[in-house]
């Protein structure tokens, strides 16, 4: 499927189905850190893979990025990206603690900020997997504090063989007003889309 | 930084020329590379932000600078139109990290493939590589100055290298 000849009723559907995706991942996080959980309506959007990086709050900006595949009977790939202040108070939440300067960065603050990547993607896929009837799992999730465009690019490397738009679904989401907020991005790889579509009953 | 030097920014899977005082710039390069050919006589230069080895499953031109073969043919196009022989030409290149080196296939990710198929292809071509900067784990943004040729490499943890 060309993702350029996507229609707005299945930009749609993709955009309820997302919206039922974060929802259950903004319970999960909020179960997690026993705190209320914001997110915004998804969008779904057909961007220029040249414009992605600037979408994740522009090339050279230093983020804390998890990168995710998401797999089975459809495959793509998952970005979480924090602003470096809010991951550092996302991890001081979880390990109860404050942090010293870099501590964000150690071993044990890693893992937590995995975790939670973890646990936002795999109830993003459940849900999202419950509702189309298709089985979805996620990958360990690997972690970088660099470039937003550097951390991007291995995804879109994947799509661009064929492709020149990539079809992003992103979210953003706050805990305790803005004290912490990320962005959730699902690029799903073209051949993905059909499968997508198709389950949601809006193949063309 | 003087006021009168234009800076152009390059994006990703592009390709820039510009003339002395111009800056060219790409930024957030992770297993993608950018490459410099560098005409230092007529101070012309033209930064690629290229994204893979070859072109071989390329399905439409438009695509072209993507990929290390094509984009490098598409700049010696057109630093020839401006006048540059691909003799008195001098690559630099600065990318193509492993951003996830858990990710990695086989021994050999994107980025070092990529960085391996522009050697090849400079060779071919017979333009020397006089700078670089690959590998690692960690993005790069680089500025190059058409003025003196020199490539400047910024990543977070490394702040700058000059090459």
């Amino acid at each position: 499927m060309v993702f350029s000849r996507l229609q707005n009723a299945q930009l749609d559907a993709l955009t309820e189905i997302s919206n039922i995706g974060v929802g259950h991942a903004a319970t999960a996080l909020s179960q997690l850190l026993a705190t209320s959980v914001e997110i915004r309506v998804p969008k779904v959007e057909l961007l220029d893979i040249a414009d992605v990086p600037d979408q994740l709050g522009g090339d050279d900006t230093p983020v804390v990025g998890m990168f995710l595949k998401m797999l089975g009977d459809a495959s793509g790939n998952m970005l979480l990206i924090y602003p470096r202040e809010s991951a550092e108070r996302m991890v001081s939440l979880l390990l109860q603690k404050e942090l010293e300067e870099g501590e964000v960065f150690s071993e044990m603050s890693l893992s937590a900020l995995k975790e939670v990547g973890n646990i936002l993607a795999s109830a993003y896929l459940s849900a999202l997997g419950t509702m189309l009837n298709i089985n979805l799992i996620c990958s360990t999730p690997s972690v970088s504090y660099d470039m937003a465009g550097a951390i991007v690019d291995y995804s879109l490397i994947e799509l661009c063989s064929a492709e020149d738009k990539a079809l992003v679904v992103e979210t953003e989401f706050f805990l305790r007003g803005d004290e912490v907020k990320g962005n959730f991005f699902l690029i799903p790889d073209p051949g993905s889309l059909n499968v997508i579509l198709k389950a949601a009953g809006q193949e063309r | 930084m003087a006021v009168d030097c234009n800076i152009i920014k390059v994006k990703i899977a592009d390709y820039k020329i510009g003339a002395a005082p111009d800056i060219l710039v790409t930024n957030g390069l992770g297993s993608c590379v950018g490459l410099s050919l560098y005409d230092k006589e007529k101070k012309m230069g033209c930064l690629a932000h290229i994204m893979l080895p070859n072109s071989t499953k390329a399905v439409e031109e438009k695509f072209y600078p993507r990929y290390a073969d094509t984009a490098i043919n598409l700049m010696l196009e057109k630093l020839g139109h401006n006048g540059c022989s691909s003799i008195s030409l001098e690559a630099k290149m600065a990318g193509g990290a492993s951003m996830f080196p858990a990710l990695k296939k086989e021994n050999k990710g994107v980025g070092d493939r990529n960085v391996e198929a522009i050697l090849e292809i400079l060779q071919t071509h017979e333009i020397r590589l006089i700078g670089s900067d690959t590998g690692g784990s960690y993005g790069r943004s680089i500025e190059f100055s058409t003025d003196s040729g020199k490539m400047s490499i910024k990543s977070i943890q490394h702040g700058i290298l000059e090459i």
